[in-house]
């Protein structure tokens, strides 16, 4: 009888070892890169139905699905924006409904995407969604939006678009905001020193 | 190289197709700048307020002539009210808009009918052998009963008609148009009101308020011809007290302001010409307004 040396061993069992961590990452990887698809493709079939007429749970399906398209946190945000922007009053309404669940799930990069509208350099949105941008900004607690809403309460007298009316309600908001904001870092600023 | 963790690629992979689904599946907005009303044609007033009657299609029970009728003269009367008061408000018919109860037009969405300066939705359902006409007051609902602080009038208001009038004659179905013209006074009154308070030239502000007070003396003149009829048809008892107790409160309110800013005079003057005279005789506010020589 032969007998192998421990070496040879040893060899074997790396081997099968490495073998067997390299099946299991390429399945890691297969099933990730399913996932990733199944995923890409909800969130296509969110944004179609948020975005059509007629969804058969009517207006108890398109709030269900904005908070299922919220729950792909930062990815769903400029999606959801851009049904805001684009939508009626009602898509309005379930498209805040989605950011703000956006926020609470993905808070840093959500508002991100709010800081980016509030401040629109390129002036793309409409105003209505920036004042949408505003009240999630104030709802989700983006204490960094704090700049972005101070530069567009200054800019708010130059929008020739707003009437005298819709400029007070909007400079009410971004106010009520600011307020809310300050409050939230000066209660997280004392927890700090404590 | 630094292993690329599988949940960093499906977050670096995602972004991508969100912004292409979103790309591809949301309508081009154009140029317009305002946002668009749910079953409603495109429409830019660039006035005052936007009045919207929702799509009576779902008075099913009624044949496809009456229901047209319906329309006509409810549209009819809807100008004819918007005429009288002299506003620059715009009817939009809106063949594919349902009005779906007080619970749908929450915070959210009357903040954003406000901001698109809508006065007034109307819209119609069948209930039985009635039909229930709602009226939607956004000014009054988004100021008065969403706050801050919330509370006060709801803004949204049902009228019960009987099925039956449709056929009898459609004159006797809004008798005269009496609720469809107290709500669009009271949409226009605190619209005006609020307008008045944002505004900041004083010639701006004297003509808005003195709107304002003529307009809530309008609806003050309403209030009796919007009276709850036997059978608890038209407004709910309850609700047309409150109507009738806010519209005075506002008259009076506006009036006070009014008095004290600018005199007197002029707030009987404003009030004639914005009901054109001949409107005034009889349309109430008589006790609320004080005397043209300001005694």
């Amino acid at each position: 009888m032969v007998r192998r040396p421990a070496s040879s061993l040893i060899k074997t069992g790396v081997m099968f070892f490495l073998g067997y961590l390299l099946i299991q990452s390429v399945e890691l990887d297969l099933k990730q890169a399913q996932f990733t698809a199944d995923a890409a493709d909800k969130l296509k079939e969110y944004i179609v139905t948020l975005n059509g007429e007629n969804a058969p749970g009517g207006e108890a399906q398109y709030q269900a699905t904005a908070l299922a398209l919220g729950g792909f946190g930062g990815v769903a945000a400029y999606p959801l924006v851009e049904t805001i922007d684009r939508g009626d009053e009602r898509r309005i309404a379930w498209g805040k409904v989605g950011l703000e669940q956006a926020g609470r799930i993905a808070p840093d990069e959500t508002c991100r995407v709010l800081e980016a509208v509030i401040d629109d350099p390129t002036r793309s949105y409409k105003w209505l969604t920036r004042k949408t941008a505003v009240e999630v900004a104030c709802s989700v607690g983006c204490l960094s939006a704090r700049g972005p809403l101070g530069r567009l309460k200054g800019s708010l007298d130059g929008m020739s678009e707003l009437t005298a009316l819709q400029r007070r309600d909007f400079a009410a908001v971004i106010d009520e905001a600011l307020s809310r904001l300050e409050r939230a870092a000066s209660r997280q600023k004392g927890w700090r020193l404590n | 190289m630094k292993p690329v963790r599988p949940h960093t690629r499906f977050r670096r992979l995602l972004p991508a197709f969100g912004l292409a689904c979103a790309a591809l599946s949301i309508p081009p907005a154009g140029s317009i700048a305002h946002a668009t009303l749910q079953g409603c044609p495109d429409s830019d007033n660039g006035g005052i307020g936007k009045m919207i009657i929702g799509s009576l299609e779902d008075l099913g029970a009624v044949s496809a002539r009456t229901r047209r009728n319906l329309l006509a003269a409810f549209e009819m009367r809807f100008e004819r009210a918007d005429a009288e008061l002299k506003s620059v408000a715009k009817v939009i018919y809106c063949p594919d808009r349902r009005i779906q109860g007080a619970g749908s037009f929450d915070e959210s969405v009357i903040s954003i009918l406000n901001d698109e300066q809508v006065l007034l939705e109307v819209g119609a359902r069948p209930d039985g052998s009635d039909i229930v006409v709602a009226y939607v007051v956004i000014p009054v609902r988004r100021y008065e009963f969403f706050g801050p602080p919330p509370a006060g009038m709801q803004g949204y208001h049902e009228a019960i008609y009987e099925m039956s009038r449709i056929s009898s004659g459609l004159d006797e179905l809004f008798r005269g148009n009496a609720e469809l013209r107290l709500m669009a006074a009271l949409a226009l009154a605190v619209r005006h009101e609020k307008i008045a308070e944002a505004v900041s030239g004083d010639a701006d502000r004297k003509n808005m308020m003195l709107r304002a007070g003529a307009y809530y003396c309008d609806a003050v003149g309403s209030i009796e011809s919007a009276q709850p009829r036997p059978g608890l048809l038209g407004l709910d008892q309850d609700e047309w007290d409150e109507i009738g107790a806010y519209a005075r409160a506002g008259a009076d309110r506006m009036v006070e302001k009014i008095s004290q800013e600018f005199g007197t005079a002029s707030v009987t003057d404003a009030i004639e010409a914005v009901r054109e005279g001949t409107a005034a005789a009889g349309r109430g506010c008589g006790e609320a307004l004080p005397p043209a020589d300001g005694g």
